[in-house]
């Protein structure tokens, strides 16, 4: 197989899938949000659960997340809502450069009445769910395709079986130019010194390790052992004991490819390649 | 051919049952064109995992090649490993 079928979007992304994004900016517009989802079609609803108060890092890590979210290529609309219209007027300019088709809606559009917010949300989702329903697949080459690779309760046949049958496509994937990111950084404990072996560079195989150790030191500060908590009670009930035993088997889902490289919370990858997504098991 | 359990790579000490083995049994383990013969000293459940040789308490468990974790007692061939005789060697907290 070297070519799939896509939705090829505006920026040159190839998305599989084409969803509305109901996304709510922020906890406040939360339940709003989730209402005209489950009144729509195919629609995929994310309410970050913080904006107002977030400052540094904070914020500059939630913008990246809240930006990559919507202008993802497997989105084919965004409707941004939120009760900051200034955020969501930065959110949208971000988008319109990325060529990303949204709708906004604040609180203040709609009075700061709810049911008006849901009513308006409904219909303006239901204008782009038309729109988006003209766009067709079409075929494009695997190089094109980004995959992350995530599994789920591990058993020991995990790692006999799904999770090396998972790198085998992974390794496909990247011959053919593509991309595969692995995350869950936790369940790299006792495999590090494997991915660091694949890694692209130096600089690549110190910042396996070092995300590696963040993860491990900061279990450690906060003084509970590990066992229970990963590997959980369920995998431990299965047959897996330790959490290197599950990591050995969780990173076989990564293949044998070289590594190029770590990114951290919600940065996208820029080159093709396999490539290693430090990132907690929540972010994916 | 239906096996009994699994060695991972050449070496390992433990490998993972592919049924439920009863205690008493004679298992088979192939390893590379030979087989390693070991009698259960425990029931092993499907999935867990047999000590393929006598491993001494401090010793590093070999599964896949690697270690997952240090062997807490004695474990004769053929009994269970598991978290009552094996133990992790990362994220450990300092006790206090």
């Amino acid at each position: 197989m070297t070519t799939f079928q896509g939705y090829h979007r505006p920026d040159g992304r190839i998305g599989i899938r084409n969803r509305l994004l109901v996304l709510s900016v922020g906890g406040l517009t939360g339940p709003a949000c989730r209402r005209i989802a489950a009144a729509l079609r195919d629609v995929a609803c994310v309410v970050l659960p913080y904006e107002a108060g977030l400052i540094g890092e904070d914020k500059a890590v939630h913008d990246r997340a809240a930006l990559g979210l919507a202008a993802h290529p497997n989105i084919g609309a965004t409707l941004l809502i939120g009760d900051n219209p200034a955020v969501l007027a930065a959110l949208a300019e971000g988008l319109v450069a990325r060529k990303a088709a949204c709708v906004v809606l604040s609180m203040d559009d709609c009075g700061n009445d709810t049911f008006a917010l849901v009513e308006r949300g409904l219909r303006a989702g239901a204008e782009l769910i038309q729109t988006m329903s003209r766009q067709r697949r079409a075929t494009a080459p695997l190089s094109a395709l980004v995959v992350g690779l995530e599994c789920g309760r591990s058993d020991p046949s995990s790692g006999l079986i799904s999770n090396p049958l998972l790198g085998r496509v992974a390794d496909r994937i990247v011959d053919a130019g593509g991309t595969a990111m692995l995350g869950e950084t936790t369940e790299w404990l006792g495999a590090e010194h494997l991915l660091a072996a694949r890694a692209r560079s130096p600089q690549v195989a110190a910042d396996i390790v070092a995300a590696v150790k963040r993860r491990e030191q900061a279990a450690v500060d906060a003084g509970f052992d590990l066992s229970g908590r990963n590997p959980t009670p369920t995998n431990m009930a299965s047959g897996l004991t330790t959490i290197e035993e599950k990591s050995l088997g969780s990173t076989a889902k990564s293949g044998a490819r070289p590594i190029e490289g770590v990114l951290g919370y919600a940065e996208a990858p820029a080159r093709p390649g396999s490539r290693r997504w430090k990132a907690s098991r929540a972010a994916l | 051919m239906t096996r009994d359990a699994i060695m991972l790579n050449a070496g390992d000490t433990v490998a993972t049952a592919l049924r439920g083995l009863a205690a008493g049994e004679t298992v088979q383990v192939h390893e590379g064109d030979g087989a390693i013969e070991v009698v259960l000293g425990d029931a092993i459940p499907f999935g867990h995992k047999l000590a393929l040789v006598p491993i001494e308490p401090g010793d590093p468990v070999l599964k896949y090649g690697i270690s997952i974790g240090r062997a807490t007692a004695r474990i004769e061939a053929g009994c269970h490993v598991h978290t009552h005789n094996l133990i992790s060697d990362r994220a450990r907290p300092v006790k206090s």
